[in-house]
């Protein structure tokens, strides 16, 4: 176990890229800015050089921008597809999020600020864990008023939900990690591209291996690994709730549909202009090249 | 899927004129610094087939942005 890794909460100032402080955060960044971070993106690390680099960085939006190399008019089943269908007991489970959901208030305290985890419950086994939300981030989309986006729910390190633990396990990933995305009406989570440092980092924290391997700037993950985060909705869509990656929409959904995504590239956004709130399992994890997921094989579940 | 590095190596490879700093990535399109090189690698892209249609439109400046831009090239 390496129980050196931190979070460094030192920025890294030779990384600013901006030689007026009034540019920042500002859309649509500089083309040419965003170049040169994109280069700075792409020069070798190690994974946890990488996360280094990454928490240090003062504009981690930015570079989370440049990260993308989506080009427009890309096929939508680049962007995202359905990989997998499990049949389970879906009333109960949404049942059971709704009631977790009353107990905790949260529809009526829907506030997204900075917090240490930027998550609902206090989870005494998080302590140990590395925070993966970057100030900066938040702090531009405050600025462009997006301060109601979704609540994170905790599945992996809670017993709250042993029904979706059961999930969780049916897609064998190496570091998985589980959350509900529970967006009360009115979130809206701006477009953005992931890093899935939620997982990434509990990975490079206690995987020692994993820490030291070279990290690939296109797939985002560590060499020789596959990053993966796949989205299962817990209730059926409903008029008003919107799920975008670029210029192409996921729309009536139905619970236990299985979406794997390009969340490396494509932006995605959602927002809930409906009157029902819309619950999202998401799972992350490593797999390896030869997992059915890196195929892109179909697979059907019945729990 | 084709990516941006790709295709920018790619054009560069293929077609001398063109130089690194002639174009750029803004959300998902081809942003390029003069008019006439995004005419060029428009035809390239529909000569390689590899997207149906090579849209050009003018490029939206902005203050903040520290060059200028003639054209924007985003296909469908």
């Amino acid at each position: 176990m390496n129980k050196n890794y931190k979070r460094n909460d030192t920025l890294d100032e030779t990384q600013n890229r901006y030689s007026d402080t009034e540019l920042l955060h500002t859309h649509p960044y500089d083309p040419a800015l965003l170049e040169t971070v994109r280069n700075d993106f792409l020069k070798p690390r190690t994974c946890r050089q990488f996360l280094d680099w990454l928490d240090s960085h003062p504009h981690y939006d930015v570079v989370a921008e440049a990260s993308s190399q989506y080009l427009r008019g890309t096929r939508r089943e680049d962007c995202f597809w359905q990989c997998a269908q499990i049949d389970a007991d879906w009333n109960t489970i949404n049942k059971n999020i709704k009631t977790y959901v009353e107990k905790k208030n949260l529809d009526t305290e829907f506030e997204t600020d900075y917090t240490e985890e930027w998550r609902i419950s206090h989870m005494d086994k998080q302590k140990d864990h590395v925070p993966f939300r970057h100030n900066s981030e938040l702090d531009n989309q405050h600025k462009h008023g997006f301060n109601k986006q979704y609540q994170l729910i905790e599945v992996t390190l809670s017993d709250a939900f042993p029904e979706i633990m059961e999930i969780e396990k049916l897609f064998q990933f190496h570091w998985a990690k589980t959350d509900i995305n529970y967006q009360p009406t009115s979130g809206q989570f701006p477009r953005h591209v992931d890093f899935l440092t939620t997982g990434f980092k509990r990975a490079v924290e206690f995987d020692r291996s994993i820490a030291n391997t070279p990290y690939d700037p296109i797939t985002k993950s560590p060499v020789g690994w596959r990053l993966v985060r796949i989205l299962i909705p817990a209730d059926g869509w409903h008029p008003g709730q919107m799920f975008s990656f670029e210029e192409h929409s996921w729309s009536n959904w139905a619970p236990g549909q299985v979406i794997d995504f390009s969340w490396a590239h494509c932006r995605h956004a959602t927002a809930n202009s409906g009157y029902s709130p819309r619950p999202l399992i998401k799972i992350t994890g490593l797999i390896k090249d030869d997992h059915w997921l890196a195929k892109k094989q179909f697979r059907k579940f019945t729990i | 899927m084709i990516r941006y590095g790709e295709l920018k190596n790619k054009i560069l490879h293929d077609m001398p004129e063109l130089e690194r700093d002639d174009f750029y990535l803004l959300e998902g399109k081809l942003i390029f610094k003069e008019k006439n090189k995004a005419i060029i690698v428009k035809k390239f892209l529909q000569d390689s087939e590899l997207f149906e249609d090579v849209i050009i439109t003018p490029a939206t400046n902005h203050p903040h942005w520290d060059s200028e831009y003639e054209a924007e090239l985003y296909m469908s």
